[in-house]
């Protein structure tokens, strides 16, 4: 079997990186290892999608209905069921399903969309027993709204991250109660949007500078012990321990990029993203691999996501044709306040903008951002506010990124907040 | 020495100790603690005492503690479930092996396990390790099992086709060695050097062992990784590593193939007697009369004996705790490694950092008395310890891998020995109890050595010929090559779809686990056969779908599929079902 | 005189609004623009949310539907909303946009479904 260009993963950034690709006329396989299309959105069954590409507020299901009804018109090919074991250096695909067993497949180019997993109770240590009833959050989203099946009726919630607070919501739509969201940081993970209408709505209690201390049940979780915590070593408060009885406690304690497939083929990995480092076509350290949407870094919205895949799709598609614009290779990295900046390379000779996307590392007010070469400002903007839980974009023109010799730096400059 | 002269010592040790409140009594070599102590620190010390000289056959430490607890006896069933020529209380590594050894003799054979599964203790959550004797007490009866059994792991292994890998030990001396002695350090170089060696050599010569001295030139070769403050270390290459419950399902299987009949949540709640001789054995789910009990029912090995009326040792649970990196760091080390300190935190040889036989680095475990029989829980305080213990061997390795963290409970007796033994008062019964580390490495040794004592009671012992020591092929579809793999899933198209992605398991291997001669019922019963769950996401992605087709080949309703035994239910319902339940309001 | 607190969703600063309501009058303090006041007015007056949930259907190559109100739903009724809907049983197959429900507890407003969902 050979194709023009193999996208591993059907979610939102696969469906749309395929879906540009099939339109520069190159022939694409998607793969996707659940039985239908759509990645995490079916699951997403809240709204909030699509502000900024329809224009409208969309659900997760129909924001992924969209793409799956274009990746449908196209001529693609598309082998759900089915997952990829293997990518080798010279491009040539493993995978496995139930219908077509196990088979090889050569490919020009790959377009790595396998979007990311959820971190889980052994990663931020939490200590104590291992009982039933303790899932992440996203377990527990799919568990719900998809499959049916109700896991819990007293909730209590680790972790303020956007997935955390729609579950709270979503425990009280479906009859349970939630005893409380708690969160170690001084300030929310989710977006002002969702502590609103999720946890203010409802009266569910917003715990700041909180966590878990142990988890109790000895079969199935009887409660759990939640402690204050010491703002500047993060260690509990001794005395503040509190017991809080539930039957399921749920982590929602952030995402990381899945790249285990990625790093069979040795691509460079960027530090504080978790996934490989890109350029601004969103292609790899390796000639011909691409990767989108979550693989690359955690986004805040499918909007984003969709966007770069596009860039990869049709970058994948030039490839293909041997039309891809090799410029120089200049890179971009994060300066004072900034946790990571992507594309962290971007080659000249560009025609059109190209958007950098970064994460800050504190909340400041009347943010100044500064896109800069030793003394030379490349681009700069003013924002009212920036939180690190919102990713800040910045674009730069192409005459300016022509202009650039090696590298530039993104830095922050605000009040403290 | 007399029991009379014994308890003169004991009184004056109590004293010194400060424990002059606790009565001491001896019967026969067999040490009786009473009274009441403020602090189970103390229980443990007096039973410690009680138990040190090792002309002391058992303690049976009854002091109470604070927060000791009564535990709840659970009622029997009066009918007759069945017969037995041998009836084995415990479903671990050591009543599985024995049931295997014992399955190739004509005899009708039952394993009683209080659990939905075989391997739910000690077994399922030991650090894995295949010790060579090295690392136990000189002149112990666990030394000399440990030293048997090792060397009989790789033959077992394969008949059973479970994974085992010899990869030795490397017991690694650094200048942190002997820190807590505070000796000038031309001295402690001197005793690191010459003297420790020397005296671990001279251990391993003794029990014919093999041991090699590795200088640091050398050992920084073989383990690049290890600590720069290394001196030299000391090979012990016939240590191993096992699967340890994959070991024990394999064991267990393999009896049931050979005839065992194997009975589990089922729960030994009395034994019955007839002239002090065993006549049936009650359980939770009724009868079973048979002729001869082993009572190898790990932490509840004292509560058995009790109901049999011969307690002579109580167990007193240690926990280990035990952490497991991603499988990304496979190659980081090769060998097992222990990190020697002197001196020695008591009871335990220290763990180690070591790769598992699925490629995983695990680290540990701990040793902390605690009073809880089955109190799993893993502190932070623990992980914590286990992680500055082991990054002095291993400074650079990455902790932000961490995938999971378990805890097993030790067996241990306060002679800190194995009690393996026919009953000195009630004929039939015979103690495999006390069967802490090296528990694994021991098993096969012990289960012969079981099998031994039978015979000399007197139960005959005749060969059965339809003996098959290769346990049936059991596939794992991501061990098979490209072309076999592909045949395999013509045939059976479920094969071919992968339902934990971490580890690669397929649908396939999942449904043979439910359909195995031993069913898997739980999740963590498929998870210990397929290693579903097992991986970087601990379920996440699997868990639905595990419990999914669990339902659909059990045909049990999804909120009757559990974690594990009978209370870890894992769904309440289906949506909604708490919304209709609030419709009369 | 009652003094509301809102926090503000219509861009990320999220900006802490008080509403003083004197009868029909409502005065809002602390908004730093137009769409904050309004949204801070409505917040008060008349508060509204999109109803996001499922429904049960047979037949479907998945159990549950995701469906939605085609509308803005009065904030205190999206429980009465989900308890009605929880009796819901839909037949596969359905297409995204199809109404599942009319005139959600007289809301006169509908309850679509958010997928396609294929009959297996």
């Amino acid at each position: 079997m050979e194709t023009d260009v193999v996208v591993i993963g059907g979610g939102p950034a696969g469906l749309a990186a395929a879906a540009i690709a099939s339109q520069q006329q190159v022939d694409v396989t998607i793969f996707e290892r659940a039985r239908e299309l759509g990645g995490i959105l079916p699951q997403c069954i809240h709204n909030g999608f699509g502000n900024f590409i329809f224009n409208k507020m969309l659900t997760g299901p129909e924001y992924a209905q969209h793409y799956i009804d274009l990746v449908k018109k196209l001529k693609i090919h598309i082998k759900t069921d089915t997952t990829v074991l293997k990518i080798t250096k010279d491009k040539q695909i493993i995978a496995t399903n139930s219908k077509d067993g196990l088979f090889k497949i050569k490919t020009k180019s790959i377009i790595l969309a396998m979007g990311c997993r959820e971190r889980t109770r052994s990663q931020i240590l939490l200590p104590g027993s291992r009982p039933a009833g303790i899932y992440t959050a996203g377990t527990t989203q799919r568990l719900i709204n998809v499959d049916g099946i109700m896991l819990g009726s007293k909730i209590v919630i680790l972790g303020s991250g956007d997935v955390g607070l729609i579950m709270a919501r979503r425990f009280i739509l479906e009859g349970a109660e939630v005893k409380g969201v708690f969160e170690i940081l001084p300030h929310p993970g989710g977006l002002t949007r969702n502590i609103v209408q999720c946890l203010e709505d409802f009266d569910i209690p917003l715990n700041l500078c909180h966590t878990i201390t142990e988890i109790h049940g000895k079969k199935r979780v009887t409660g759990v012990t939640v402690a204050e915590i010491d703002r500047s070593t993060f260690n509990p408060k001794k005395g503040t321990e509190f017991f809080i009885p539930c039957d399921t406690l749920v982590i929602a304690v952030g995402l990381i990029p899945e790249n285990e497939l990625s790093k069979q083929v040795n691509i460079s990995m960027g530090p504080n993203t978790g996934g490989p480092v890109v350029d601004n076509n969103m292609q790899t350290s390796e000639a011909g691999v691409f990767a989108c949407g979550n693989v690359v870094h955690v986004h805040d919205l499918v909007d984003d996501v969709t966007i770069s895949s596009e860039l990869a799709g049709k970058a994948a598609a030039e490839y293909v044709k041997n039309q891809i614009k090799e410029g120089a290779l200049k890179s971009i990295h994060p300066g004072k306040n900034v946790f990571y900046v992507v594309p962290q390379h971007i080659r000249c000779d560009l025609k059109s903008s190209v958007t950098l996307y970064f994460r800050v590392k504190n909340i400041m007010k009347n943010a100044e951002i500064k896109l800069t070469e030793k003394n030379y400002i490349v681009a700069q903007k003013k924002e009212r506010i920036v939180k690190p839980p919102e990713i800040v974009k910045i674009d730069i023109l192409p005459e300016e990124a022509n202009k650039i010799k090696q590298s530039v730096e993104v830095s922050v400059e605000g009040e403290l907040f | 020495m007399k029991d009379s002269k014994i308890k003169r010592e004991l009184i004056k040790s109590f004293k010194k100790h400060r424990l002059e409140n606790i009565s001491i009594k001896l019967n026969e070599k067999i040490v009786f603690l009473e009274g009441t102590i403020d602090s189970y620190e103390k229980y443990i010390i007096a039973g410690h005492l009680a138990g040190r000289n090792s002309i002391i056959r058992g303690v049976v430490n009854n002091i109470s503690y604070p927060e000791k607890k009564k535990t709840q006896k659970k009622k029997g069933k009066d009918e007759f479930i069945g017969s037995a020529d041998v009836v084995i209380v415990g479903g671990g590594i050591t009543g599985c092996s024995i049931a295997r050894e014992l399955s190739k003799y004509k005899l009708k054979i039952v394993i009683i396990e209080k659990d939905e599964d075989v391997s739910c203790g000690a077994t399922k959550a030991n650090n894995a390790m295949v010790h060579s004797g090295i690392g136990e007490e000189p002149g112990t009866l666990k030394q000399k099992l440990c030293v048997q059994g090792h060397f009989l792991f790789e033959k077992l292994s394969k008949q059973l086709s479970v994974p085992y890998r010899q990869c030795g030990m490397l017991i690694v001396i650094t200048k942190d060695s002997l820190e807590d002695l505070k000796l000038p350090s031309f001295l402690s170089n001197f005793l690191a050097k010459y003297v420790i060696p020397y005296i671990i050599l001279r251990r391993g010569k003794k029990i014919k062992v093999p041991l090699e001295k590795i200088s640091r030139m050398k050992i920084l070769e073989i383990e690049p990784q290890l600590t720069d403050r290394t001196i030299l270390g000391i090979s012990s290459p016939t240590y191993g590593v096992t699967s340890p419950y994959e070991f024990c399902i394999a064991l267990a299987e393999n009896a049931v193939e050979n005839g065992v009949d194997i009975r589990l949540n089922t729960e030994v709640v009395g034994i019955e007697l007839e002239e002090n001789r065993i006549r049936n054995v009650i359980t939770t789910e009724g009868k079973i009369r048979t002729g001869w009990v082993i009572n190898a029912a790990g932490v509840n090995a004292d509560e058995i004996a009790e109901v049999a009326k011969d307690r002579f040792y109580t167990i007193h649970p240690r926990k280990g705790s035990t952490l497991l990196f991603d499988k990304s760091n496979a190659g980081y080390i090769s060998h097992n490694l222990s990190f020697f300190q002197f001196p020695m935190k008591e009871h335990t040889k220290g763990g180690g950092a070591m790769v598992t036989t699925h490629g995983n680095i695990q680290w540990g475990p701990t040793a902390i008395e605690i009073p809880d029989k089955d109190d799993l829980s893993v502190s932070k305080d623990e992980i914590y310890d286990i992680f500055e213990k082991y990054s002095r061997l291993l400074p650079n390795f990455s902790k932000k891998s961490i995938i999971a963290y378990f805890a097993g409970i030790r067996s241990a007796t306060f002679t800190e020995d194995f009690i393996i033994e026919a009953s000195k008062k009630i004929k039939g019964l015979i103690h495999v109890a006390g069967i802490q580390s090296p528990g694994i490495a021991a098993s096969p040794a012990i289960a012969m050595m079981v099998a031994d004592i039978l015979k000399n009671e007197g139960l005959t012992l005749t060969d059965n010929p339809k003996f098959e020591p290769l346990r049936k092929n059991h596939l794992i579809i991501r061990e098979l090559d490209f072309e076999k793999r592909k045949k395999i899933i013509e045939k059976n198209p479920l094969y071919g779809r992968i339902v934990c992605r971490c580890e690669e398991v397929t649908e396939g291997e999942i449904v043979d686990a439910i359909h195995s001669n031993i069913p898997a019922k739980s999740l963590d019963a498929i998870k210990r056969r397929t290693r579903a769950g097992m991986g970087r996401c601990q379920a996440g992605f699997c868990l639905p779908r595990v419990a999914k087709i669990l339902s659909r080949e059990t045909g049990k309703p999804i909120e009757k599929i559990m974690k594990n035994s009978k209370e870890s239910q894992l769904f309440i319902g289906k949506s909604k079902c708490l919304l209709e339940e609030t419709d009369g309001d | 005189m009652i003094t509301k607190k809102i926090t503000c969703i219509c861009c990320p600063l999220g900006c802490s609004v008080n509403v003083i309501i004197n009868g029909d009058n409502y005065q809002v303090i602390g908004e730093q623009c137009k769409r904050g006041k309004d949204y801070a007015i409505q917040e008060v007056k008349d508060p509204r949310r999109v109803l996001t949930t499922t429904v049960k259907i047979n037949f479907g190559i998945q159990k549950m539907l995701p469906v939605k109100s085609k509308n803005e739903v009065p904030k205190n009724l999206l429980n009465e909303c989900v308890k009605i809907l929880s009796k819901v049983v839909v037949e596969a197959p359905i297409r995204c946009g199809d109404v599942v429900y009319k005139n959600i507890h007289d809301t006169r407003i509908d309850i679509i479904a958010t997928r396609d969902m294929e009959r297996v």
